[in-house]
Parts: C-alpha cells; structure tokens; sequence
C-alpha cells in the first residue's frame, strides 16, 4: 500500500493546458476520485501517473519517491482501462499471469497466484476460457485480477464501469468496493459519474477544464457544494442569482430565507428539486405558476415559472397539479447552498 | 442477393471475364499443354519435366528462387515493422513523408530501379568509392549481377506490399493493450513480441506470402539485377526461350511457376481464411 501526493502538476498541449496546476493527497489504502466531465483533466491526471504522459510540470510522488523519471513500466502500478484492454490471443489465466511473468516468478507460484487472485474477482475455475467467451462484467473482472495479481502499489482505474450495462454497473460498483477493501490497495477511480464516485470514494476531486475544483469526502461534497459547477455536476437542478444577500439570508422572490452567507455579494443560490416544499396555498414562501410537469411514478417533477428568477425552477413532489396552476414554492430549513459563481447562468 | 441483381452481376462481369478467359486463361492451359507434350513423338507426358529437374541449371535456379524469396521476405518483415509502426503512430504529416517514400518505388519503371541500383552497387558505384576511398578494400566489391543484387532489389520493390499488409492490422490495435502490457511491467521490445506481433500476425503473413510469391515470380529485376549468370526461374525460363530456343524446357519451367504460383494462392486464401475466422470468433 502507498500514498500517492500529486503538487502543481500540469500537463500542455501548446497553449491548451489539458491539467493545470493539480494537486492532491491519497492517503495510503483509501479510494479516491477523480470526477468530471470528459475532457476537465482527470483522464490526463491518470495517464501522467501511470508514465503514458509526461507532465509539462509538477511532481508526482508515491511513498515520498519522486516518480516523474521513473519509467512507466517500472512504476508497480496497476491499469484498468474502460474497455477491459484485455489480450485477446491469451487465456483468462495468461492474461492475469503476464504481469507475474515479467517479474520472473516461479510457474508453480504463478498457477496459485493466479487462481487466487480469480477467486478474488468472483471467477473462479474460468482459467482456460478466452476474454471473448465472457460477458463484459467478466472481462473487467479479469481485467481487476490482472491489475491487482501484481500486488501494485497504486490502482488506477479509467471509468471501468462505463462500458457495462445499468444493472451491471451497480453490481460492478459493490464489487469494486468489496474488492478494493479486501485488497486494501490505494486506488484512484476516474469517473464522470457521480453517483459512481460518491458511492465509492473515501475522497473526491472535482475536475473542470483542467483544474481542481474541489476536494472532499463525498458527504461535504454532496451536501454543502461549494461552487456553482460542483452543484451542477452533482445533480443539483436549480442554480440561480437570487434577489438579493443579506447577513445569514437571502431573499428569493420577495421572501427572505435563513441561509450561511459568507458575505460576498455575487454569489449564486442552489437549491435540489426535492428540498423544495410545494403547495398550492402555502403561508410562508414564494409563487409560481406551473408550467410543465413529468410523471415519473414515485415522484413527479415539476416545471415552475417564478416571477424575479430567469429561469424556471425544478420541483420535484409526491402530488398531483395540473398545469398552469398556481402554487407556493417554499425550500426546506437549511437546503439553501451558496456557491461560488464559477459557471455561467443561462437563462432556460 | 436477388436473382436480378446477380443477372446485372453477371452482365457486368461478362466484359472482364471474355477478355480474361481468351487473354489468359487459354493461354495459361495452352502452355500447359505444351509443356506436357514432349519433343519427340506424341501423346501427353511428363517427360519435358523430368529432363528439366534433371538438369543442375534448374536446379540451381530454383534453389537460387527460394533463397531469394526467403531473404527478401525476411527483409521486408525487418525493414516494414518499423516503417509501418512509424507510420501509423507519427504525426499525419510525417506518415506522409514515409508513405510517399515507401511506396515511391512503385511508380517506376523496373528499368529506372535496376539501373538506380546499378549506379549505387556497381564496380564504379556509390558503394564501392566510398569504401575503397576510406581504404577498408583494395579492390571493389562484385555487388551487381550475382544473387546479392537480386535480393536488394526484390526487397526494395517488394517492402511496399509488407508495408502495406502491417500497415492495415497495426493501425487496428488498440492502443489500451500496449498501455496494460506496459503498466504490468512489459517494456518496449517485450510489448513489440508479446503484443504487437500476436495482434498483427495477419498481416504479418499476409505480407509474407505477398512478398514471397512475387519474389518467386519476378522477372525483370532479376534480370536486370541478376545477370545471365545467376539466373532465378522466371529468368532460366526467359533464357530457354529465347537464348536457346528450348521451348519444351521454357515451357515445363513455366508450368513449375504456374503451379507455385496457385500453390501460394491457395495457400494465402486458406491461411487468411483461417485467421480471419480465428479474428471473428475473437471480436
């Protein structure tokens, strides 16, 4: 097992800087994110890691040891890649030896090293099989054992989950999870997908055009966002300018809301679909008239105009309104987020 | 395919088809009559080729056919991995240059090659100045007209077929694989054998074969190269043509080519078929 610390690295393409200035910690053992939206920086992030990019600047250290000019095969990591990169021409158990067969281990040793790491993945007895005799799940499996065979000091992994199916990917996820604290390696997860990354990560960071946005563990990033891009990334539907800011509130729609302001003046309001109580006579709270509505079983969204915010607002409720009618808009105690205006506001 | 589109197949194809069948199927079966009739007296039979395989002249030829074949396909595979590795992973411009300047010897005239080779290899050549200028040899160096001239030239007309067939099946690797091999500790040359060779072994015999049937069937730079006096079949066949006028025995050697010839497409068809299948069950 081994920390990973990332300080200042950067990564340019002539004038475009595909990284910029990224630095972070993993701790020893722990399972870290790198999440955004594709082309923010976290694939390239990975690949300077794992030796396939050289960084324009910054260091990468592993256990305090400098990495930059080690060379990528060299480096004791292990690689699991979106579409599996398994060979095609090798039995499952030849893919999973290769790694052990280029550190010169005993065949006899290899044989057990391989089945055990198998087992591991939840593939036991399939040594003889091709990778195209397996389902894609299986293949990442296999792909997991042949990273994890060599006893890396990190495991990077580069949207492993992206190219399974829903239900897979679930299933996937919880046995990533299982895997990762059996083996106890310290991982580091790319992802475009939140839910991936929050439901995995001891850490998150939150990548956008090449830099860091922010980093947290999942709860702080989930519930207190601190920019306008991490609470759109994250699935928070409304993100507006409000009326106006005062101390410890913010006014929306002619009401004024208790809210942690930290005092700056061009700061946007976030608010989930779900953390906006709705009705349609409700004493305390702001009007609006429903413009749309989706019925999606448990819960239906609606589409509300608000008088004074450029753009609708998302409700999501259990109830029934029809269209057009009027209804009092009121966010729950607390749900209000301040974020930092780091993204720009269109007008739906 | 309905039974009217294969009609309009068939009427399309009829053109091509009559001018292949008068021009060089009749023909081809023609010399093989004639190869199998003998000088003297009448009937079919074998005996044009027994007197050829007899004769050490052909013997020599052949042998000096194979060996050919064999040099210069291993020569095309050394020189056309890394031309094709540079190609397909360069930047489009420099990919460019390369491919203009492998495939550059296939708008020439075999003539303006050989000749080319000659000013290079010659007993007053570019070769044989430079080394008997820095005093390495006293006396120039007998480069042309021997077996050594052919393999050089073969294998300069030859490269772009390799080329070409490594070209195809590297620029379809995915590159994930050598980043795996890579990332569990294989390096560079260990990646080259263990992944790009398994991945662009279609290619790489479809390359061979090419390379290895038109070494085989090559005329004029072995003449031109070779000389009268290390003839390969195609030129021993020229040579009882038209220097002795031997037509049994011109016509027996052409009937040996023929049969190689179709050996080597049969040859690449069922191997190629093969991978192709072994391809399909793997994607």
């Amino acid at each position: 097992m081994a920390e990973v610390k990332l300080t200042g690295l950067s990564k340019l393409y002539g004038d475009f800087a595909a990284a910029s200035n990224v630095s972070f910690d993993v701790e020893s053992g722990s399972f870290l994110s790198l999440l955004g939206p594709s082309g923010c920086g976290k694939t390239t992030t990975l690949r300077m890691i794992i030796g396939f990019e050289e960084p324009s600047a910054g260091d990468i250290f592993i256990d305090g040891e400098r990495i930059n000019n080690v060379k990528p095969w060299l480096r004791d990591l292990g690689v699991v890649f979106q579409n599996y990169a398994l060979f095609p021409y090798m039995t499952v158990a030849e893919n999973v030896a290769f790694g052990l067969k280029r550190r010169g281990m005993a065949p006899a040793e290899i044989k057990h090293r391989t089945s055990e790491f198998l087992e591991l993945v939840g593939l036991p007895g399939k040594e003889d099989r091709f990778p195209r005799q397996l389902s894609g799940g299986q293949q990442q499996r296999v792909a997991l054992a042949r990273a994890l065979v060599i006893e890396p000091r990190v495991l990077l992994l580069d949207e492993p989950l992206s190219n399974l199916d829903a239900k897979l990917r679930a299933e996937m996820r919880f046995e990533l999870k299982r895997i990762q604290s059996e083996t106890g390696v310290t991982s580091i997860f790319v992802t475009h997908d939140q839910e991936e990354a929050l439901t995995l990560s001891d850490r998150i960071v939150v990548m956008n055009q090449g830099e860091v946005i922010t980093v947290g563990n999942p709860k702080e990033i989930w519930e207190k966002p601190t920019s306008a891009f991490v609470a759109d990334f994250l699935g928070v539907e409304n993100i507006f300018a409000p009326d106006s800011f005062e101390s410890g509130a913010v006014n929306i729609g002619g009401n004024r809301f208790a809210a942690e302001h930290d005092g700056q003046n061009d700061r946007l309001v976030g608010l989930r679909s779900t953390d906006i109580e709705i009705s349609e006579t409700g004493a305390s709270g702001f009007a609006g008239r429903v413009r749309q509505s989706s019925y999606r079983g448990a819960i239906n969204t609606y589409v509300v105009d608000v008088p004074g915010i450029s753009r609708p607002l998302y409700v999501s409720t259990a109830s029934d309104l029809p269209i057009g009618s009027d209804v009092v808009l009121k966010p729950r105690e607390g749900a209000i987020l301040i974020l930092e205006p780091d993204m720009e506001i269109t007008a739906a | 395919m309905s039974a009217g589109a294969k009609r309009e197949t068939y009427i399309i194809g009829a053109p091509a088809s009559v001018w292949l069948i008068v021009l060089l199927v009749i023909p081809c079966l023609y010399l093989l009559f004639q190869s199998l009739t003998p000088l003297s007296g009448s009937g079919l039979s074998l005996e044009n080729y027994a007197n050829l395989i007899e004769s050490s002249t052909f013997q020599k030829a052949l042998r000096r056919s194979v060996i050919v074949s064999i040099w210069v396909t291993i020569l095309t595979v050394l020189a056309g991995y890394p031309i094709a590795l540079v190609a397909s992973r360069a930047s489009s411009r420099t990919r460019t240059i390369v491919m203009v300047i492998v495939i550059f010897p296939f708008l020439l005239s075999a003539v303006v090659r050989a000749y080319g080779w000659t000013v290079i290899l010659g007993e007053n050549g570019v070769v044989n100045d430079f080394l008997v200028g820095i005093g390495l040899i006293d006396e120039p160096l007998k480069l042309i007209q021997n077996t050594f001239a052919i393999v050089v030239g073969e294998t300069h007309v030859l490269l772009p077929y390799m080329v070409l067939s490594l070209l195809t099946v590297i620029q379809r690797i995915d590159r994930n694989l050598e980043a795996a091999a890579m990332s569990l500790g294989a390096s560079p040359p260990v990646i080259f054998f263990k992944v790009v060779v398994p991945l662009t072994l279609p290619g790489l015999l479809t390359g061979m074969l090419l390379v290895f049937s038109l070494s085989m069937t090559a005329f004029a730079t072995p003449f031109l190269l070779g000389g009268p006096r290390s003839p390969i079949l195609t030129v021993l066949m020229y040579q009882y043509a038209y220097t002795l006028f031997d037509w049994s025995k011109a016509t027996a050697v052409a009937g040996v080519l023929l049969i190689l010839g179709l050996g080597f497409v049969i040859l690449h068809r069922f191997v190629s078929r093969r991978l192709m299948r072994d391809a399909e069950a793997k994607s």
